[in-house]
């Protein structure tokens, strides 16, 4: 009885050992990014292009090696089998680290990509979302002179594990998209990649969406302003005049929050209030600066910053979209039903006003005066 | 005779199984309509229960629910009720362990048969299922051991995340102020049922003092607010609905840079894996033994060692005709389970209480 119980289990524990299906690595293709168009010749299908490694020995001395690959169907599924008829090995979407969606896919519609994108099992949630102009396919066939492994600097940008720009959006994962496509009272916003040239590509500006497609590209200032309210900490330089001498100002810290003044129904405010620590950087007269000197340049500064930030911020509610989640504040803050937080939200967001309240102590002068 | 600390584990792991039971799902499906409320009421309601069936418990030492029954209860009342009880504690491991075969084809990976993945689990814990009562719970004190600084570094990790959203889970906290739905407190209790194990392990442990109640109050809202707050955090308060297993798409949300691999995914489905497989033995050698109890007589203490090896098969069929359900029906199943269950517990602690009666009248 027991020998034989002991020699069923053993059977039973070989039978994993047949049934992974799982291939070797020198099998498989891995997808590091893939992009999402309109195709040029039929408006009804998706041109879906990706960007994947081919697996070498030695990573230390391997010369790149990159596959790109573009296919055209109704669907992104159907276009990932089609090809798959095209090349030998196994394509692994597991490593895939970027979805970048054509500027012009973006501003008709982004819900058929984002649903695959989050759908399918073996899509990380982690991956950095951005649009890509003039198409996704043109940036994806970029090749950096930088980039060391195959199509790591796209990642490294985005991510700002490398680079650190102030004019990069902060990382905009997959769940990030869809958790703001769904909420009440927070809109996606991407960063948008530019194609210079053969090897280079600038990510400077943002682009704000609603809840399906792309409204309004934001240029690089406004973008930085953007990052200036979004989120803490900014590495940044800013300009600014003071009687024809041209001056600039790192960022050694920043804060940046906001309160909501509903109590007047007629003129909701919303009022932000940033503040930063800054050192000169730069001063084009070369003249030293002095203690009262530098209350005169923060006074200055504070004052040309907060109207950049106002006029930013109202072309940012023109477009009706929410980036920086104003209707989830409102709706977090208040204790009715959610139907109830939704209508409000929905009377007060276009009557709203922006201030904001800029307060910049600059501190130091740099090593000289 | 095992320490009363045991009885903590039994509530610990209970507690932290949640996330595979459902309960985040069924709590976020109320999330606009008085979870949080539930929450509330479910945490004194708990310990109340705790504390009510440990105490009962107390008053029979080192016995069982099933003799108990058998000693105080007449045969037409002990034997149904041993049966139901039997069969929840079944389906309270079967959904654990259906969930995670769901969740391991899903996120390790699609292209193995579901049916091999069921056989490895299903020899796992049928075999250890049978090892004593003993044995089980010190096992069990060192898997917690082992797994309890993951699952605090996960915690840790996932809060201090600046991706994390504070606004959406403040929005859900500013919706407390609703009545409690009968299904959303069902639901959160269980996150405190770990107590009722004690019907069979009582035989081992000795009797519960409850000077650390509070420490378990605490820990059971802390825990219920995690598993319900956090996934809401990240995904959202509208969009995370849509994920199937929100706790599993919440640790995908996550990044290490201290670990092997990138992806904090990995260690928590590895660690849950080990804590399912525990919970599932532990509920299924409490099933196990409540079938014996009802084939006790008074001649024969037990039965023969070959009726184990009928209930293994009894389980396993049930298990491989249950597997057949889809996504939705599992997900039902679950949410039933819960409620139905929150109705056993009041049964369990009033027939102990019944027969403590019956026991008194007759010394009487």
């Amino acid at each position: 009885m027991k020998r034989w119980g002991v020699i069923i289990c053993t059977l039973l524990l070989l039978l994993p050992v047949q049934g992974c299906k799982f291939k070797d690595l020198d099998l498989k293709l891995f997808v590091v990014a893939m992009g999402v168009d309109l195709s040029e010749s039929d408006p009804d299908k998706l041109s879906v292009t990706i960007k994947a490694a081919v697996p070498m020995g030695d990573p230390k001395q391997a010369s790149e090696k990159v596959l790109i690959m573009t296919e055209k169907a109704n669907t992104i599924a159907e276009a990932v089998r089609l090809m798959k008829s095209r090349t030998d090995k196994e394509l692994d979407f597991g490593h895939c680290k970027a979805v970048i969606f054509g500027e012009s896919y973006a501003h008709k519609d982004i819900r058929q990509a984002t649903d695959w994108v989050l759908r399918r099992r073996d899509m990380q949630l982690l991956n950095y979302t951005a649009v890509g102009s003039p198409s996704a396919k043109e940036v994806l066939n970029v090749q950096p002179v930088t980039e060391r492994l195959p199509g790591n600097s796209l990642l490294q940008a985005l991510s700002m594990d490398g680079t650190e720009s102030p004019f990069i959006i902060s990382p905009q994962f997959t769940y990030n998209l869809e958790r703001k496509a769904e909420e009440i009272g927070e809109d996606p916003i991407m960063p948008l990649i530019e194609v210079k040239g053969e090897s280079e590509l600038n990510i400077s500006k943002g682009i704000l969406f609603n809840k399906k497609q792309a409204v309004m590209t934001l240029e690089p200032d406004e973008v930085r302003i953007y990052n200036i309210l979004e989120g803490r900490n900014l590495k940044t330089s800013l300009n600014f005049k003071l009687e024809g001498v041209k001056y600039a100002y790192t960022f050694l810290r920043s804060s940046s929050s906001y309160k909501m003044k509903l109590a007047d129904a007629s003129s909701p405010n919303l009022e932000y209030k940033i503040k930063i620590q800054a050192g000169i950087e730069e001063n084009s007269s070369g003249s030293p600066i002095d203690s009262a000197g530098l209350k005169e340049l923060s006074a200055a500064a504070e004052q040309q910053l907060g109207e950049q930030i106002e006029k930013v911020l109202n072309k940012i509610h023109k477009t009706g979209t929410d980036p920086l989640g104003w209707g989830l504040h409102y709706r977090s803050r208040h204790w009715n039903s959610l139907t109830a937080e939704k209508e409000a939200w929905e009377d007060i967001y276009p009557q709203l006003d922006f201030k904001a309240q800029v307060r910049i102590n600059i501190k130091y002068t740099g090593m000289i005066r | 005779m095992a320490k009363d600390r045991y009885f903590y584990y039994l509530f610990l792991i209970n507690a932290l199984l949640n996330i595979v039971n459902f309960v985040p799902k069924g709590l976020i499906n109320g999330r606009f309509d008085g979870s949080m409320a539930s929450i509330m009421v479910a945490v004194p309601l708990g310990l109340l229960f705790t504390y009510l069936f440990g105490k009962v418990m107390g008053k029979f030492p080192s016995t069982g629910v099933p003799e108990i029954y058998n000693q105080y209860l007449p045969k037409p009342l002990s034997l149904p009720l041993l049966l139901m009880f039997a069969v929840l504690w079944f389906i309270a491991g079967l959904i654990t362990l259906l969930a995670f075969v769901e969740i391991t084809l899903r996120y390790i990976s699609m292209d193995v048969e579901p049916l091999t993945v069921l056989v490895l689990f299903l020899m796992v814990v049928c075999i250890s299922m049978r090892i004593n009562t003993e044995s089980i719970l010190y096992g069990l004190e060192v898997l917690l051991f082992l797994n309890f600084p993951i699952i605090g570094y996960i915690l840790f990790k996932s809060l201090l995340n600046p991706q994390f959203n504070w606004n959406a889970v403040l929005e859900i906290v500013t919706h407390s102020a609703h009545w409690p739905s009968f299904g959303g407190v069902a639901t959160a209790t269980f996150v405190f049922s770990g107590y009722a194990n004690l019907a069979i392990f009582n035989r081992v442990l000795k009797n519960v003092n409850f000077k650390l109640l509070w420490l378990l109050g605490i820990s059971g809202f802390l825990v219920l607010l995690t598993s319900f707050l956090i996934p809401i955090g990240y995904l959202g308060t509208i969009n995370v609905d849509r994920h199937v297993y929100p706790w599993f798409s919440t640790a995908d949300v996550l990044r290490t840079k201290n670990f092997v691999i990138e992806r904090v995914l990995f260690l928590f489905y590895f660690n849950y894996l080990m804590l399912s497989l525990a919970s599932t033995i532990l509920h299924w050698h409490i099933s196990l033994n409540m079938i014996k109890g009802m084939f006790a007589s008074k001649k024969r203490k037990k039965p023969k060692r070959s009726f184990d090896w009928w209930v293994i098969i009894l389980f396993s069929g049930f298990t491989f005709a249950a597997q057949t359900a889809n996504q939705f029906k599992l997900d039902q199943f679950g949410q039933l389970f819960l409620d139905v269950r929150f109705g056993g517990e009041g049964i369990l602690i009033l027939s102990v209480y019944l027969a403590y009666r019956r026991r008194k009248q007759r010394q009487a």
